[in-house]
């Protein structure tokens, strides 16, 4: 059973993600803040990650870089509010895997997480 | 009712996905890439009005308003400070962005602008609202209006200016802060109903 | 299904509405486009029934158009698409070949099912509206470059009038200068002098150097005149400012009469004054009274001396007349005439000099001065 870490800052959307994927027969962990998603990320080695960009305490783009710098390979899906192209493309440069915008839509959410956990790894 | 922390995260996280899609529309329009903020959310009842007023001042705002109707019943605004109201004519528009402006009153092209503006933060947020907690509303057109706030709430039905929900955003183009504040003003039964199905979600609890 | 007899119902209806009005569903395919539409775009309703209204028009798929339209697909409030910002939201042509400009408004179609959830978009045309909106702008615009460009000539003006005022009091001071050396040398000259000619000679020089000092003085006094804004004056404050050390009294019958004057009014006063102690032989007082008339106000400054011969009554108020300077008058007719007031010689030659002035409505107040 595959592991993601949910790292959002709002505890109302990582209970949203988490219904939707314990449906689906994933295990998840939280974090509420980039820094202790790093942490978690470290410790727990999870599949997949999910991370949402406007967070106190380490932001999204400062984890996509903090990873990238630590080596750290777990693929890792964006899943923000902020819709800007723009956004999406500095996601993608930082090693994002996927970029989803919230609302969240089970349709996206969970076709987006079986690509990135396929072998190739490919999103 | 009592309101607790994790009520105001959910209701934060919706009004964070409202902005983040106007901010995007806004980005594409303007041509400039807007950084976001998070949202700060207070909630007042109407007993407390007089500390919104206390805490935000009598300045005049550039308002944009509708009325919505259903599972729970309001008016909402968008408000624009002056100064942030020029940015965003200014951004929109194409004019040269300064930091000095005159204290003239808006033309009506330029309250046309700050109308549809306010027309998408108030298409986010609600948009956001219904759309997550699965709520179906009605609504009239939006409309322009300046006025300050104790004038704005007091435009709002007594029976529904029992709890009123304040929501400040601040986004950046080209670092030039704009501010925004999205008002929220319902009956005390429509508040409730709006928590309840925040909490449904949040709190794993089925509807 | 619900939802098709809706939509006959709308179209009854909508067709004969000067409006565009189409119906889009959750996937952007059109399910009713309605006869004004039709005609604007040139394609029909059956023709568009089915197909997707953001491949027809692709500028409808980008956010500031899609991610607004799908809001309010999702239950969102209605989204207005102003004309100021996006011309037209389904681009077409007027037979003149102009490009329809349009405001537009997307709503939740009311009559639809809230799984497949639909949206009405309603178009109007406001060509007519914008083209006025327009015009009145750039009229605007036109008046406030006028005005600009207007500011900068008179600053302009104003810097190279202050640049001849500057030259002219120099050049002035230096001749004053120069003349007081003449003066003082003159003295010593006309001590020394024995012969009767040689003295003749030099009271003539001394006389043409007064002349040249007389005309610097009312050169400077010319040039104050309207430097400042005209502005109310009481004729009672001016008429008790004049020094009469008892020689010859005034009386004026003028309590409350204010006159709208370039600053230089105190100067008209204090000449006739003046004036009447040089030529009014045997005078032995001076009256003012004041008479509004259907032409404005009329003030009488006379006095009981021997009068202006008839031949010299529109002489007295040219340059150069006169036994003194010559410049008294006629500068006190250049200051009156700012405002618009007129003065003339009326008086009868024997009974006395009586100078009338005709002040315009407006321009001269009775009563409480505010």
């Amino acid at each position: 059973m595959p592991t993601i870490l949910i790292i959002d800052d709002s505890s109302f959307q990582r209970t949203i993600i988490k219904k939707t994927l314990t449906n689906e027969q994933f295990t998840c962990i939280e974090a509420d803040n980039g820094r202790l998603g790093l942490e978690m990320a470290e410790r727990e080695s999870p599949d997949v990650i999910i991370v949402d960009l406007l967070m106190p305490d380490m932001d999204g783009i400062e984890f996509l870089k903090a990873i990238q710098e630590k080596g750290i390979t777990i693929p890792v899906l964006v899943l923000t509010s902020d819709i800007q192209d723009a956004t999406r493309d500095l996601c993608l440069k930082l090693g994002a895997r996927s970029f989803l915008n919230k609302p969240l839509r089970q349709e996206e959410l969970v076709p987006a997480m079986r690509k990135v956990l396929e072998p190739s790894g490919d999103a | 009712m009592e309101i607790d922390a994790s009520d105001l995260d959910g209701i934060r996280e919706l009004v964070n996905i409202g902005v983040g899609k106007a901010a995007g529309i806004l980005s594409e329009m303007t041509g400039s890439t807007i950084e976001l903020t998070i949202p700060n959310i207070s909630i007042y009842s109407q007993e407390e009005s007089g500390q919104i007023i206390s805490q935000i001042g009598t300045e005049r705002y550039s308002a944009i308003s509708l009325d919505f109707k259903g599972v729970f019943s309001g008016m909402t605004y968008t408000l624009f400070p002056a100064e942030s109201a020029h940015i965003l004519i200014d951004a929109i528009t194409g004019e040269e962005l300064s930091e000095d402006r005159p204290e003239q009153p808006f033309s009506s092209i330029q309250a046309e602008t700050l109308k549809e503006v306010g027309n998408i933060l108030i298409n986010g947020v609600m948009g956001s609202i219904t759309n997550v907690l699965k709520s179906q509303l009605t609504y009239s057109l939006p409309t322009y209006s300046e006025a300050d706030m104790p004038a704005l709430i007091q435009n709002v039905r007594q029976e529904h200016r029992e709890a009123i929900l304040l929501a400040e955003t601040h986004m950046f183009i080209k670092n030039l802060d704009i501010e925004g504040k999205i008002l929220i003003i319902m009956g005390a039964q429509s508040f409730e109903t709006l928590i309840q199905r925040v909490r449904e979600i949040s709190r794993d609890e089925e509807p | 299904m619900n939802q098709q007899k809706n939509l006959s119902v709308l179209t009854e209806f909508s067709d004969a509405l000067p409006v565009g009005i189409c119906v889009i569903d959750r996937k952007h395919i059109i399910l009713f486009w309605n006869r004004t539409i039709a005609d604007w775009s040139g394609y029909s309703g059956e023709e568009m029934a089915g197909q997707n209204l953001l491949d027809l028009y692709p500028d409808l798929n980008t956010p500031s158009y899609r991610v607004r339209i799908d809001q309010v697909l999702d239950g969102g409030p209605p989204a207005v698409f102003s004309s100021q910002l996006h011309t037209s939201f389904i681009p077409c042509r007027k037979a003149d070949g102009m490009l329809r400009v349009q405001q537009t408004s997307v709503i939740r179609y009311p009559g639809s099912d809230p799984d497949h959830p639909c949206v009405m978009i309603i178009i109007e045309d406001v060509t007519e509206l914008d083209h006025e909106i327009r015009s009145v702008r750039q009229m605007k615009d036109q008046a406030l470059l006028e005005v600009q460009e207007r500011k900068k000539a008179e600053k302009a003006l104003e810097k190279l009038n202050a640049k001849l005022n500057l030259l002219s009091s120099v050049t002035r001071h230096d001749i004053l200068n120069k003349i007081m050396v003449i003066d003082g040398f003159l003295g010593f000259a006309e001590e020394m002098a024995t012969d009767p000619t040689q003295a003749e000679y030099l009271g003539h020089v001394r006389a043409a150097a007064m002349v040249i000092q007389n005309i610097l003085v009312f050169n400077r006094q010319y040039e104050q005149l309207g430097i400042e804004e005209p502005t109310w004056f009481a004729m009672d404050t001016l008429i008790e400012a004049i020094d009469t050390e008892e020689r010859l009294p005034i009386h004026s019958a003028c309590e409350g009469v204010s006159i709208y004057c370039d600053p230089m009014l105190e100067k008209v006063f204090y000449n006739l004054y003046d004036n009447a102690l040089r030529y009014a032989e045997g005078a032995t007082r001076i009256e003012i009274t004041c008479h509004p008339s259907s032409s404005g106000l009329i003030i009488i400054w006379e006095d009981d001396g021997t009068g202006v011969p008839e031949d010299d009554k529109e002489e007295i108020f040219k340059r150069g007349f006169g036994k003194n300077t010559g410049l008294g008058l006629f500068l006190v007719r250049e200051i009156l005439a700012i405002t618009g007031i007129t003065i003339t010689e009326t008086g009868e030659e024997g009974k006395g000099a009586r100078f009338e002035f005709c002040v315009p409505e407006g321009e001269y107040r009775i009563g409480n001065p505010a």
